[in-house]
């Protein structure tokens, strides 16, 4: 199938926001397709805006395109104008370098950020010409693989996707697409392939696994139905950060995204162990890059894009070993080139105050904190080691340092949260304020602005809480009326809340299991797409999605789950045991807390692999 | 030292609008580790200006825009530094140095030269018969958008030629602060002559004219070098 340029630059003409859809941005990638031997089709199930802001796209689309043989090019969701010219021209989704179809290429690759994408994964591939269930899909179809965090439970996406890569793709990438390049010429059928795939360490092909299930809905057994298909898939860990790859050249958009600036990954997972926190343990154990190596790349990087803006990407950046000499470092070669730093996800207990300061030379934004829960007891139970006295202190030096708007981010619903809980998150807003106001008045900046905003909690696989039941919607709402009440009465403080609908499919999506399959395909069926943009969002249309199928969301978002319930992601072995898992949430009951790693091992299960956590099998102090 | 800048907005850049074309622009010349002049004060940018604005949808084949550097230095190893840093869509086609007191670009542009496609043959069939009848009126009233809102204006002095050449409308149009004719506001009073709706339409920017005090139009390039 030929893309006729022509066709293309017609419908861009009609287009809003036509840059997404253009290609040619300086440092994209064009390779000539007929000298390359696998063409890789990279997709992000999300808007350009999104999707070209996301760190891990880069590092992948990067190292594919680093090896001399292979091509990689890049998809988005389109928007829903481009995706009705599409149908109406007969143009299927194309490639933004070289503008081939989705369904030209050997191999297409989703990541997986949030559930609320998958209809968008359903969406591209349809548009692209790819048979959308695995099972019907032809020979010279590609072969489709996902990975990403939400692939750590992949079985609701397991009558779409043929393999999954689970933990750090790095390595795990090359290896897929050195198999599948193989059975690409081989004449084999796509079964040879899968079988092949699943042999790969970190590879998981839902085909090659049975489900049975119990009466009541509940897995019975999970078994793999052929020898190529392990009992349980590890996850990929990366040990050494300063060795992977990471691109030192990114395509820079001509538009503005969402994160327009250059991301700099300064360590991978955490040590806190905040039992809410899915990436906490997802991306165990914590692993750093070293002052040299990210000066270095910071460098190259401002070399050869010419962001006037340099952001320092990880989970718990105020953690980082040598935060202060970083951004001393980053200041000091970056200064004569204007460029400035910003630390998006400050923790309220971990940064220096010198480098507040620092940072505040160049400007001053909106300074976040989470403290997450609004009383102490609370905290305990989520094991956010973070107290009132912390916060405090902190947004005091944040007054004095010259910021006068603060966000504080808090959850509702909670395990074991009352409606002393609830009054605290206001009271927290309150508390925040006072300090503001304690700052003398000519040492304090002018405008003040509180906002405090309360996302609903998602209970999600491979967390002490995965065995929660999310608080029905009615309950999330009344709780969310209860702050608002309380926070009516504070002056400067306003409330923020997120919709209950999405968390509550979220809810499902997240703990699913592969039955969910059939809501997903009624649901995209039925006009569901962009499910993240509440412009877009039905409801309605998914609920009868569920009842269509004879499926029960509450079964998958509401219900307390038995100590020994099979789950469905039960095949993945993410260095983490279940048995630490259930041990920290008996102590969550308790409201009981666990120390961070870096004062002494809690043997999460990571040490059962040598070498892979530096922090494992110290002694406890 | 003031280097002024012919460039090229390819046609895959045809949908990029100024302010991305200006920020795109301000990363190629932090790419290119030219010595850059940037503004003082709190928020500091590069010294950068266009000659004029482009707009979304037009391709642009003889664009202008002024660079300050910090030092002198040798205006052909300047191209190549920028050229370089640029993507491929953007191509950097001259560059040369402008005299110290040369006034701002901006206010040495009079005229744009352009290229215009019908795209659909029926209403071109119709619109190239009205370009005669255009030319021989002597007013034409057309909104014009200004800071302050629209106003009528007469837009026939503004456009200095019009004709139709082998499928396409070739025409030089006023461009100045005070008075200027968009190809849009053309096609539109065009149209209104023929009572025709509005076809879609491609567009080329072919190049910009500047005029020196007293004498005649220029290339505004050649009126920068010689300069
Ligand atoms: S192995 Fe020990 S130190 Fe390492 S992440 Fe697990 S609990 Fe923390």
């Amino acid at each position: 199938m030929q893309m006729d340029s022509e066709r293309i630059e017609a419908m861009l003409e009609k287009v809003q926001k036509a840059p997404r859809y253009m290609g040619g941005e300086m440092n994209a990638v064009i390779k000539p397709w007929d000298q390359t031997a696998l063409h890789y089709g990279f997709c992000f199930p999300d808007t350009y805006e999104i999707g070209m802001s996301h760190l891990g796209m880069k590092i992948l689309y990067g190292l594919v395109n680093a090896q001399p043989d292979w091509l990689c090019e890049r998809f988005f969701m389109p928007w829903t104008d481009m995706i009705a010219l599409m149908k109406e021209e007969g143009i299927p989704l194309f490639s933004l370098e070289s503008r081939k179809a989705l369904c030209q290429f050997d191999m297409i690759g989703f990541t997986l950020q949030y559930e609320m994408s998958y209809t968008n994964i359903l969406a591209m591939m349809d548009l692209g010409g790819v048979t959308l269930k695995c099972a019907e899909r032809k020979r010279d179809e590609p072969i489709v693989v996902a990975g990403g965090p939400c692939a750590f439970n992949p079985e609701p996406l397991a009558d779409f996707v043929d393999a999954f890569m689970i933990g750090d793709g790095e390595e795990v990438t090359l290896d897929v697409c050195r198999t599948i390049q193989a059975w690409k010429t081989s004449g084999q059928d796509r079964q040879a392939c899968l079988k092949a795939l699943a042999e790969i360490e970190g590879v998981y092909v839902p085909s090659l696994y049975d489900v049975t299930y119990h009466e009541d809905g509940t897995i019975a057994a999970m078994r793999p139905n052929c020898p190529q298909a392990p009992e349980k898939v590890r996850k990929c860990i990366v040990t050494d950060l300063n060795s992977a790859y990471y691109p030192e050249k990114i395509p820079v958009p001509f538009t503005e995204i969402v994160h327009d600036r250059i991301m700099l990954e300064i360590m991978r997972g955490c040590t806190r162990g905040c039992r809410f926190c899915q990436a906490g343990i997802l991306y165990r154990p914590v692993r750093e890059r070293s002052l040299d190596r990210l000066l270095d790349l910071a460098c190259e990087l401002e070399e050869s894009t010419g962001y006037e803006d340099i952001s320092l990407s990880s989970l718990s950046s105020g953690d980082y070993t040598c935060l202060a000499d970083l951004i001393r470092g980053l200041m000091k070669k970056l200064q004569d080139r204007r460029v400035s730093v910003s630390l998006p996800s400050l923790r309220i207990d971990s940064v220096l105050k010198e480098s507040l300061e620092e940072t505040q030379k160049e400007r001053k934004t909106s300074l976040t904190f989470a403290p997450e829960a609004g009383t102490q007891r609370l905290r305990d139970v989520i094991n956010k080691g973070v107290t009132e006295e912390d916060l405090m202190d902190k947004a005091r030096d944040a007054f004095e340092g010259g910021w006068s708007s603060v966000k504080l981010y808090t959850m509702i619903g909670l395990p074991t949260e009352t409606e002393e809980d609830l009054a605290g998150i206001a009271d927290l807003g309150a508390k925040v304020t006072a300090c503001y106001f304690r700052v003398p008045r000519e040492k304090r900046a002018k405008g003040l602005r509180v906002v405090v905003s309360a996302s609903s909690f998602v209970p999600k696989p491979f967390t002490p809480f995965q065995w929660c039941a999310q608080d029905t919607q009615s309950l999330l709402r009344e709780k969310q009326e209860i702050i608002k009440a309380h926070i009516r009465n504070i002056k400067g403080v306003t409330f923020n809340y997120h919709e209950s609908r999405t968390s509550f499919l979220e809810a499902c999506f997240s703990r699913g299991d592969r039955r969910l399959g059939s809501v997903l395909l009624y649901a995209y069926q039925h006009g569901c797409m962009l499910d993240s943009w509440s412009e877009c969002f039905q409801y309605d249309v998914w609920m009868q999605a569920f009842e269509a199928c004879g499926l029960d969301p509450a079964f998958y978002a509401n219900r307390v789950r038995g100590r020994d319930e099979v789950f469905p992601w039960d095949v993945i072995d993410a260095g983490v045991t279940r048995a630490f898992l259930w041990h920290e949430w008996e102590k969550a009951r308790r409201a009981e807390v666990t120390p961070d790693c870096r004062q002494g091992c809690q043997g999460c299960g990571i040490q059962r692999y040598p070498g892979v956590c530096q922090y494992a099998n110290r002694r406890r102090v | 030292m003031r280097i002024g800048v012919v460039f090229e907005k390819g046609e895959r850049l045809r949908h990029l609008g100024h302010l991305d074309l200006m920020r795109t622009m301000q990363r190629c010349l932090r790419r290119s580790g030219l010595p850059l002049s940037y503004s003082k004060g709190f928020n500091p940018h590069i010294l950068l200006y266009f000659a004029s604005a482009l707009s979304v949808g037009a391709v642009g084949e003889h664009e202008i825009m002024e660079v300050d550097l910090d030092r002198n230095m040798d205006v052909s190893q300047f191209m190549n530094l920028l050229s370089v840093s640029c993507p491929p869509d953007l191509r950097i086609l001259q560059a040369f140095e402008i005299r110290e007191g040369t006034p701002a670009l901006m206010s040495l542009v009079c005229a744009g030269a352009w290229r215009m496609e019908v795209q659909d043959p029926v209403s071109d069939q119709r619109l190239c018969g009205q370009v005669d009848a255009f030319l021989a009126q002597t007013t034409v009233m057309a909104m014009r958008k200004t800071k302050s809102g629209e106003k009528e204006v007469d837009i026939r002095p503004s456009v200095f030629s019009l004709e139709y050449r082998e499928g396409m409308y070739h025409m030089v149009l006023e461009s100045r602060e005070a008075r200027s004719c968009k190809p849009g506001v053309l096609l539109e009073a065009m149209c209104r002559l023929a009572v025709m709706d509005v076809p879609r339409v491609r567009l080329w920017r072919e190049y910009l004219l500047g005029e020196r005090q007293g004498e005649g139009m220029e290339r505004l390039e050649r009126l920068l070098c010689a300069n």
